[in-house]
C-alpha cells in the first residue's frame, strides 16, 4: 500500500514537473527531427529520473541484461491510475556492423570528469542541451572525433576501428546495405579516380568482390578487388543496379578513336578495368590480329558485361555503304580486315544465298539490270559456272536452238541487229552463249566469215596472246 | 581433285591446332553456317510447233532446286611464333534431291580460304588458298602474299601464285568451266601482282594495283590490270572518291567512278557520281574482240532523317550508250539511255521496324518497277519476325516475257543461344500475265533455313557474327 502510494506520489511529481517545465528545455522542433527515430520522451521523465543509469545500468557496466529498462519499471506510473498504460518492451538489438563498446567510452568520459552527463557527449545534438534532451546517438558527434581529418588525436583514416567489415556484418540483410549513406568523397567525379582509395581497407565496411567484378571485367587481376572477401547479399544487390561506365577524360579527345591503338599497344592493364575483348570486337572484329584486344580479359558468365561498344560504325558507312564500299575495300587486308574478316565478304561475295542488297526474287528481276550493267555481275560471278551454267540448266542457252529462231523473240530482226547490243553488253551475251556458238558466224576461216571486231579494236593484243586469235585466224593472224 | 593436299589442308590445320599443346594467348574458334534452299524455278524449252509452226520458247513445268551448302570457318592463333595464325573457310555443297541442279551444286566441295599468316607489326606474309578484292574485282590464289607496313597508314604489297578463274574458285582449265565452254583455255593460271596503299589521315586513303594474269606455259596473257582508288576527307563532312580500272592489255580504261558525298549530320547525306562503264575480259576468251563499247551515266543519292525514327532515301542515275553502231535497223526500240529511280523509307520505333521502296527503271535492257515493304519485330537477344510482300512488273527488250508478279513471304530468326541462331524465311510469288504469248510461268516458292554456330574462343559481338 505505501509503495503504491509513493510510486504514484513520484509519477505525480514527476507529470507535474513535466508540465510545469520551463519552456525552454522543451524538445525544439529542430532537436525532435533529428531524434525522430528516438521515440522515448526523454525530456518529459527528466525530473523523475536524475541520472541515466537509472534505467540504463548495463550501459557502463557492459551488462546486456541492465542496457534497457524493465516494463514492470514503466509500469510503476504507467498503469492506468497515475498515468497511462504504456505497452513497451525492451528493443531488439539491431542489426549494425558497427564495432562501438560503450563501455570504454562512459570509463573515459568518467576519467575526463570534464562536467555534465557523460551520455550527453554522444547522444545530444549538442553540449548546451538541458539534461535528458537526448536521442539516439548523433554520428556527427563521432565523426567530430573520430572522422577522417578531425582535430583530435582520436580522428581515424578509416571506416574500420568502428565499422566492421561487409563480410563481418553477416547480420545486415541485402536492404540495409543498400541503405548505406553514400559517403561525401563518393561525388560524381569518384569513380575516375578512386582507384587510389581503393588501396585502403575502408572500401571493406561497404563493398565486397561482388560489387567491384560488376564493373571490372579484370576484377580477378585487381589486387586489390582480390584482398576483398566475397559476399552473396553483394551479389544479390548488384543484380539489382544499373552501372554506367564512364568516359575518362583521356577518351573525350577528338582523335581518340585514331589514337587509342597506341595507348593499348602501350599496355592494357588501364583497359582492362572497363574494357573485356568483347569490347573492342564490336569494331575490331579480327581479334587473333591485334595482341592488345587478345591481351584483354573476356567477358565471363556472371561477371561485368565491360564496356559495349558493339554497333559503332564508322562515320563515313553510309546506309548504301555495300553497293558503294569498292574505294574503302580496294586497300583489302589494310583497312576492312581491321573490322571484318574473310568470311564476313563472302557473305555477298560467295554467298551461299543471294545476298540482301539484290531484293527479293532477283532471279526473275536481273536481266535488266544486267543489261545495263548496273553493278559488274563479273565481279562476284564467274561467267561459265554461275551464269552459264543455270541459263542452260533452265532452257536459256540451249545450244541446240537454231540461230535462226529465237529466244530474242521481241526483236524480229535480231540475228541482223544484235551486233551493237552485244558491243553494249558482251557480258551478258557470255551468260548465255558459249565462245563456239559466235564462231558459227564470226571466223576468219569458218562460217560466215564475219569480223566480229569494231572501231575500238586494238589489234596489239595478238602480242598478249596469240592463241586467242588463232581460235579465229586458223591460218594466220594477220599482220596490224 | 588435282591438289589433294589442299583440300584436306583446313582439316590438317584444325587438327593441329586442336593438338598442340596450350600456349599463352592460344585459341580456336569454329564458326559452321548451314543453308539449304527451296528454290523452284520453271524451265523453258524450244517448241518448233509452237506459234504456229514458227517455233517459240515455252514454259516446262516448274521444277525446284534445294542447294544445301554447309560453311566451316576455323581460325587458331596463339601457336607457338607470336602473330602465327592459321585461317580456313571451306564450303560443302550438295543438291538435296531436287531435278534442278543450282549453280555449282555439284562442287561438293571447295576451299575458299586456307592459309596461314604471319603478322608482326611491320609485315605479313600470308601463304595459302587466299582471295583478293580490289579495285580489280574479286580473284582468288594459291600462293603467297607478303605486305610491308613501314609506316601505319602505308603498306606495300605484293602476292603471286596458282591463278584461280576470276570471281570463281575452280581453276580455268577445271572441268567446271571447261564443260561449259568448249573454247576455255587447257592451260592454268599464274597470278601476279602489286598494290601500295596509304591513308594519309583517317578520312583519305589511295590505293594503286596492278596484276598480271599469265598463261601457266608462259604462252601468253590472260590479263594485265591496273586500278587506282582513292578518297579524300574535305573537312569533317565532305568526301571525295574517285577509282578507275585500266585493261592495260588492251591499252583501255574500264571502269571509272568519282563521287563526292557530303555528310550533313544526323544521318543525312547527300551524294552526287559520275561514272563510266566498260567491262575488262580475259585476253584468253574471244568476248573482248568484239570491242566492247562504253556507257556513262551520272547519280545524285539522297539520305534524311526525317524524324528520329524515320529516315528516308531517293536516288536517280542515268546512263547513256553510245548510238548503236552496227545493225540498227534491225533493232526495235532499244535507244540509247537508261533511268533509274529509287525511293525508299525507313521507319524504326522500338522493337518494330517498317523498310519500304520503290524502284523505276525505263530504258536499254527493259522497263521494270517494283516496289517491297517490309515490317519486323525484333525484340532483341537475337530474335525477329518479319512479314514482306513484293510486287515488280517488268517488260524486257528483247524477248516477250512481260509480266506482274505478287509475293507475299514471311521471316523469322531466334537465337537459340549467344552462340546458335537459326533463320528461316518464305516467300511465294503469283504472276498476273501481261503479255507472255509464250507462256512463261512465274508462279513459283522460294524458302531457306540458315543455322549458324560457333564454338572456341568468343567469336563477336551477339548475333552478328561477321
Amino acid at each position: 500500500m505505501i509503495a503504491r502510494a509513493a510510486s504514484a506520489l513520484l509519477a505525480l511529481s514527476a507529470l507535474l514537473a513535466g508540465a510545469w517545465a520551463p519552456r525552454s528545455v522543451r524538445p525544439r522542433p529542430a532537436a525532435a527531427a533529428r531524434f525522430a527515430t528516438d521515440t522515448f520522451p526523454h525530456a518529459r521523465h527528466a525530473r523523475l529520473f536524475t541520472t541515466c543509469a537509472a534505467c540504463h545500468a548495463g550501459i557502463a557496466t557492459g551488462d546486456t541484461a541492465d542496457v534497457w529498462p524493465s516494463p514492470q519499471l514503466c509500469a510503476g506510473c504507467h498503469n492506468g491510475d497515475l498515468a497511462r498504460p504504456v505497452s513497451w518492451t525492451p528493443p531488439q538489438r539491431r542489426a549494425t556492423n558497427l564495432t562501438f563498446d560503450h563501455v570504454p567510452h562512459v570509463a573515459m568520459f568518467e576519467a575526463m570528469d570534464s562536467g555534465g552527463a557523460n551520455c550527453q557527449k554522444c547522444h545530444a545534438s549538442a553540449d548546451s542541451l538541458p539534461y535528458m534532451e537526448v536521442g539516439r546517438a548523433n554520428p556527427a558527434r563521432c565523426v567530430s572525433c573520430h572522422g577522417q581529418g578531425a582535430p583530435s588525436h582520436l580522428a581515424q583514416e578509416s571506416c574500420q576501428p568502428c565499422h566492421a567489415t561487409l563480410h563481418d556484418a553477416a547480420a545486415l540483410s541485402v536492404e540495409t546495405i543498400r541503405a548505406f549513406p553514400k559517403p561525401p568523397s563518393h561525388d560524381s567525379s569518384w569513380i575516375l579516380h578512386h582507384q587510389t582509395a581503393a588501396a585502403g581497407p575502408t572500401c571493406a565496411v561497404c563493398h565486397a568482390q561482388q560489387f567491384c567484378a560488376a564493373c571490372h571485367v579484370n576484377a580477378r587481376a585487381v589486387q586489390a578487388i582480390r584482398d576483398l572477401p566475397a559476399d552473396d547479399r553483394e551479389a544479390e544487390l548488384v543484380r539489382t543496379l544499373t552501372f554506367a561506365y564512364p568516359r575518362p577524360p583521356s577518351h573525350e579527345a577528338s582523335d581518340w578513336t585514331r589514337r587509342h591503338g597506341v595507348v593499348a599497344r602501350a599496355g592494357v592493364v588501364e583497359c582492362a578495368n572497363c574494357h573485356a575483348q568483347e569490347s573492342c570486337i564490336g569494331c575490331h572484329r579480327v581479334q587473333e590480329r591485334v595482341p592488345a584486344i587478345a591481351a584483354l580479359p573476356r567477358r565471363a558468365a556472371g561477371g561485368a558485361f565491360g564496356v559495349n561498344l558493339a554497333g559503332l560504325k564508322p562515320a563515313d558507312h553510309l546506309p548504301d555503304q555495300l553497293l558503294h564500299h569498292r574505294e574503302m575495300a580496294a586497300g583489302g587486308t589494310a583497312s576492312c580486315a581491321t573490322c571484318h574478316r574473310p568470311s564476313y565478304c563472302t557473305t555477298c561475295h560467295a554467298a551461299a544465298k543471294a545476298p540482301a542488297f539484290h531484293g527479293p526474287n532477283f532471279v526473275l528481276r536481273h536481266a535488266t539490270q544486267a543489261y545495263a550493267a548496273e553493278a559488274e555481275c563479273a565481279a562476284c560471278h564467274q561467267t561459265q559456272v554461275f551464269c552459264h551454267d543455270c541459263h542452260q540448266a533452265l532452257g536459256r542457252s540451249s545450244a541446240t536452238t537454231p540461230v535462226s529462231a529465237g529466244y530474242h523473240d521481241k526483236q524480229p530482226g535480231w540475228l541482223f541487229g544484235h551486233g551493237g547490243v552485244a558491243r553494249r553488253a558482251i557480258e551478258t551475251c557470255a551468260s548465255c552463249h558459249a565462245q563456239d556458238f559466235c564462231l558459227r558466224c564470226h571466223s576468219a576461216t569458218s562460217g560466215q566469215h564475219i569480223d566480229p571486231h569494231g572501231a575500238g579494236f586494238n589489234p596489239s593484243v595478238a602480242s598478249k596472246n596469240r592463241a586467242m586469235c588463232l581460235i579465229c585466224h586458223t591460218t594466220g593472224i594477220p599482220a596490224q | 581433285m588435282r591438289y589433294p593436299l589442299l583440300r584436306i589442308a583446313p582439316v590438317l590445320l584444325a587438327l593441329a591446332a586442336a593438338r598442340a599443346p596450350a600456349l599463352r594467348g592460344q585459341d580456336i574458334r569454329v564458326h559452321g553456317t548451314t543453308t539449304t534452299q527451296y528454290v523452284q524455278l520453271r524451265p523453258i524449252a524450244f517448241d518448233s510447233a509452237a506459234n504456229n509452226d514458227t517455233g517459240a520458247f515455252v514454259s516446262l513445268p516448274a521444277t525446284y532446286a534445294a542447294p544445301f551448302t554447309q560453311d566451316l570457318e576455323v581460325s587458331a592463333w596463339g601457336l607457338g611464333i607470336e602473330g602465327l595464325r592459321a585461317y580456313a573457310l571451306v564450303r560443302g555443297r550438295a543438291a538435296l534431291g531436287s531435278g534442278l541442279i543450282w549453280p555449282e551444286s555439284d562442287e561438293h566441295f571447295q576451299t575458299m580460304y586456307a592459309y596461314l599468316e604471319l603478322e608482326r607489326p611491320h609485315y605479313l606474309l600470308r601463304g595459302g588458298r587466299q582471295q583478293r578484292a580490289s579495285g580489280l574485282g574479286w580473284y582468288a590464289f594459291d600462293g603467297l602474299t607478303a605486305s610491308w607496313r613501314p609506316l601505319a597508314a602505308l603498306r606495300i604489297e605484293g602476292y603471286g601464285g596458282r591463278g584461280l578463274a576470276r570471281a570463281s574458285l575452280d581453276a580455268p582449265n577445271s572441268s567446271a568451266i571447261t564443260s561449259l565452254d568448249p573454247l576455255q583455255q587447257d592451260h592454268g593460271t599464274i597470278l601476279l601482282g602489286a598494290s601500295l596503299w596509304a591513308a594519309p589521315s583517317p578520312r583519305s586513303s589511295f590505293s594503286a594495283i596492278y596484276q598480271r594474269e599469265l598463261l601457266s606455259d608462259r604462252s601468253g596473257l590472260v590479263s594485265e590490270r591496273a586500278a587506282f582508288d582513292g578518297r579524300l576527307g574535305v573537312g569533317s563532312r565532305v568526301v571525295l572518291a574517285g577509282s578507275a580500272d585500266a585493261d592495260v592489255a588492251r591499252q583501255q580504261w574500264g571502269k571509272a567512278r568519282i563521287s563526292a558525298t557530303v555528310l550533313l549530320g544526323n544521318g543525312n547525306s547527300v551524294q552526287l557520281e559520275a561514272f563510266q562503264y566498260r567491262p575488262t575480259l580475259d585476253l584468253s576468251t574471244i568476248w573482248g574482240v568484239f570491242s566492247p563499247e562504253s556507257h556513262y551515266g551520272v547519280s545524285a543519292t539522297v539520305n534524311v532523317a526525317a524524324a528520329r525514327d524515320v529516315s528516308l532515301s531517293g536516288a536517280f542515275t542515268y546512263r547513256r550508250w553510245q548510238p548503236l553502231s552496227s545493225g540498227s535497223p534491225f533493232l526495235v526500240d532499244v535507244g540509247n539511255d537508261q533511268k533509274e529511280a529509287t525511293a525508299g523509307v525507313h521507319v524504326r520505333r522500338g522493337a518494330y521496324t517498317i523498310d519500304g521502296d520503290y524502284h523505276l527503271e525505263l530504258g536499254f535492257g527493259g522497263d521494270q518497277s517494283g516496289g517491297d515493304l517490309r515490317a519486323a519485330w525484333s525484340p532483341g537477344g537475337g530474335w525477329h519476325a518479319g512479314v514482306q510482300t513484293t510486287a515488280f512488273q517488268q517488260t524486257d527488250m528483247f524477248r516477250v516475257a512481260g509480266g506482274t508478279v505478287y509475293g507475299l513471304g514471311a521471316d523469322f530468326g531466334t537465337a537459340l543461344d549467344r552462340r546458335v541462331g537459326l533463320k528461316v524465311d518464305l516467300m511465294r510469288y503469283f504472276q498476273r500475265r501481261q503479255t507472255g504469248s509464250t507462256g512463261l510461268d512465274w508462279n513459283q516458292t522460294r524458302a531457306s533455313v540458315t543455322f549458324d554456330w560457333t564454338i572456341g574462343a568468343d567469336a563477336d559481338r551477339v548475333g552478328s557474327y561477321q
